[in-house]
């Protein structure tokens, strides 16, 4: 039976496996360079992509998050003119790419970066109806081009919220997934403004976003790789005193080395399937990796998941 | 003399108008520029710097008392330009390598600079190694400063490294690297002369190389 995002979420106990990360995923596996505009890239590239999407939902993932996390006007602009000019097309090719290869009850996710060049003023210089009428462009290209969700993930807290109002305006029926980026510090979990999770969390929940979240982040600056996921878990926790809402984590597979001239991400798929449970008993109704995180990882996890829900725990 | 605590508890809390006023009557009291700039201005970014450090107070904070700072400076800046060794710390270059486009740990760095007495000159982003090598020769700079954020531009820290040494400017300048995934076996590695974690310790760490 075909169920849409929040019925799924409403209805039924299920964890869906989310796959975060497709700008390190096509360049470990499709020779994406990283340094250039990635929407770009998948539009000049459409069967990599799809191929990659296939492959992603097979591997055991719900939903995918699209990778136009740069093809806004603001994050565009240091590629030129003519890339802003296409926002609302690459959004639009990049949806309607992912839907084309998208099955009943698995989710097309926009994502939406709010870390930006600039900043709002005071700290700089984009004003709030820039902020608004620009983020309009790209939110207009994922829903028209066919996604079923927009995440939103940024360190600009007050650039989420009118992204947020934004969508909630011209589109209420698009859930929203919002997400802050947490850093382990001195005193523990802080945004890059400073807020704790429970305050940033709270912030968003105002927002009437259906979803809260994290991604990215530092989750520990302990080495020992076995001590990050599980980091994760202590910022549900606090996450969770800051909203009732549904929960999503997302974290980076530990902080990227570059050894012998190859990238690696030094926390395994085995170490996120051990601490997945309690994610979930926190709260988490979706789960996932960003940056780095291979197809294995979501493999490992649905396994753990499917296990849990057959025997009913 | 009440005026320069007052500069500085207000370049902490980024009052920018308040802080230009202030200068601006230091100077009409008489006090010189020297004062002003380093017991005022740069003493309240030392205060910032030690605040982010011990993460009291964050990016925003620290990105609103640059603004206060810069705004403190421009009524001196006249006075500065006539005077000689104006800047006592020396000259640094700044700029993010090659193909990368990541710019707010640099900005960040290149304002701990500023607010240690640095002369920072900031090339940007996707600079080229002859485009580092080239404002060091003209800039005559102690320092030059690269950032690299993600793995696959790394490698042209060591590229633009290589560049400086070729050029003959080992003996001139000394290189420090920075970058989320950048650490200090990689700099040995590449020969960097210091690796800074964060902005706070980027600054520690040019007093000590140029000091």
């Amino acid at each position: 039976m075909a169920m849409s995002f929040m019925e799924r979420l409403r209805n039924t106990d299920d964890v869906l496996v989310h796959f975060g990360p497709i700008p390190t995923f096509l360049a470990a596996e499709y020779g994406y360079p990283l340094e250039e505009h990635v929407s770009v890239w998948i539009v000049d590239h459409p069967g990599e992509f799809q191929d990659a999407c296939r492959r992603i939902y097979a591997a055991g993932h719900d939903s995918v998050q699209i990778g136009t996390q740069s093809a806004s006007p603001f994050r565009s602009k240091p590629f030129g003119q003519t890339v802003v000019d296409r926002v609302y097309e690459l959004n639009y090719r990049t949806a309607a790419l992912t839907r084309e290869v998208t099955h009943e009850n698995h989710y097309v996710v926009g994502i939406i970066g709010t870390t930006t060049p600039d900043f709002l003023e005071p700290l700089g210089n984009m004003t709030y109806g820039e902020v608004y009428e620009g983020y309009m462009v790209q939110i207009k290209g994922l829903v028209e081009g066919g996604v079923n969700v927009i995440a939103i993930t940024g360190n600009e807290i007050e650039q989420t919220e009118i992204v947020i109002r934004a969508i909630k305006d011209r589109y209420p029926d698009i859930p929203v997934i919002a997400r802050n980026i947490f850093y382990a510090g001195k005193k523990g979990f802080r945004t890059w403004a400073g807020l704790d999770p429970k305050a940033a969390t709270a912030r968003l929940h105002e927002t009437g976003a259906e979803v809260m979240g994290a991604a990215c982040g530092l989750m520990t600056k302990s080495l020992n790789t076995s001590e990050w996921y599980p980091a994760a878990t202590a910022l549900l926790k606090e996450m969770r005193q800051g909203t009732d809402k549904y929960l999503m984590v997302q974290p980076d597979p530990g902080v990227p080395q570059l050894i012998n001239g190859k990238t690696v991400w030094p926390v395994s798929a085995e170490e996120m399937a051990s601490e997945v449970i309690n994610w979930v008993n926190v709260g988490a109704r979706i789960v996932g990796g960003c940056c780095g995180t291979g197809l294995e990882h979501g493999t490992k996890v649905s396994a753990v998941l499917r296990e849990r829900k057959v025997k009913g725990v | 003399m009440d005026i320069l605590p007052e500069i500085a508890e207000n370049v902490r809390h980024g009052e920018a108008v308040k802080v230009s006023e202030l200068v601006r009557k230091g100077l009409d009291d008489g006090l010189s520029w020297e004062i002003l700039l380093n017991e005022g201005l740069f003493k309240g970014m030392e205060v910032v710097g030690e605040l982010f450090r011990e993460e009291e107070i964050f990016i925003p904070e620290v990105l609103m008392a640059a603004k206060a700072m810069d705004a403190g400076q421009k009524p001196l800046e006249p006075l500065i330009e006539g005077a000689v060794g104006g800047k006592k710390m020396g000259k640094v270059i700044l700029g993010t390598v090659k193909g990368d486009l990541h710019n707010l740990g640099k900005n960040l760095v290149g304002v701990m600079l500023k607010g240690a007495g640095f002369e920072v000159i900031d090339l940007g982003v996707d600079v080229a190694a002859e485009k580092f090598v080239d404002a060091v020769v003209s800039g005559k700079a102690r320092l030059v400063g690269m950032s690299a954020l993600i793995t696959p531009t790394m490698p042209y820290l060591k590229t633009a490294i290589d560049a400086l040494h070729e050029a003959g400017l080992k003996g001139q300048v000394k290189t420090i690297i920075g970058g989320a995934c950048v650490t200090q076996q990689y700099a040995d590695e590449i020969g960097a002369d210091a690796y800074g974690d964060n902005a706070g310790e980027a600054v520690e760490k040019a007093k000590k190389l140029l000091g």
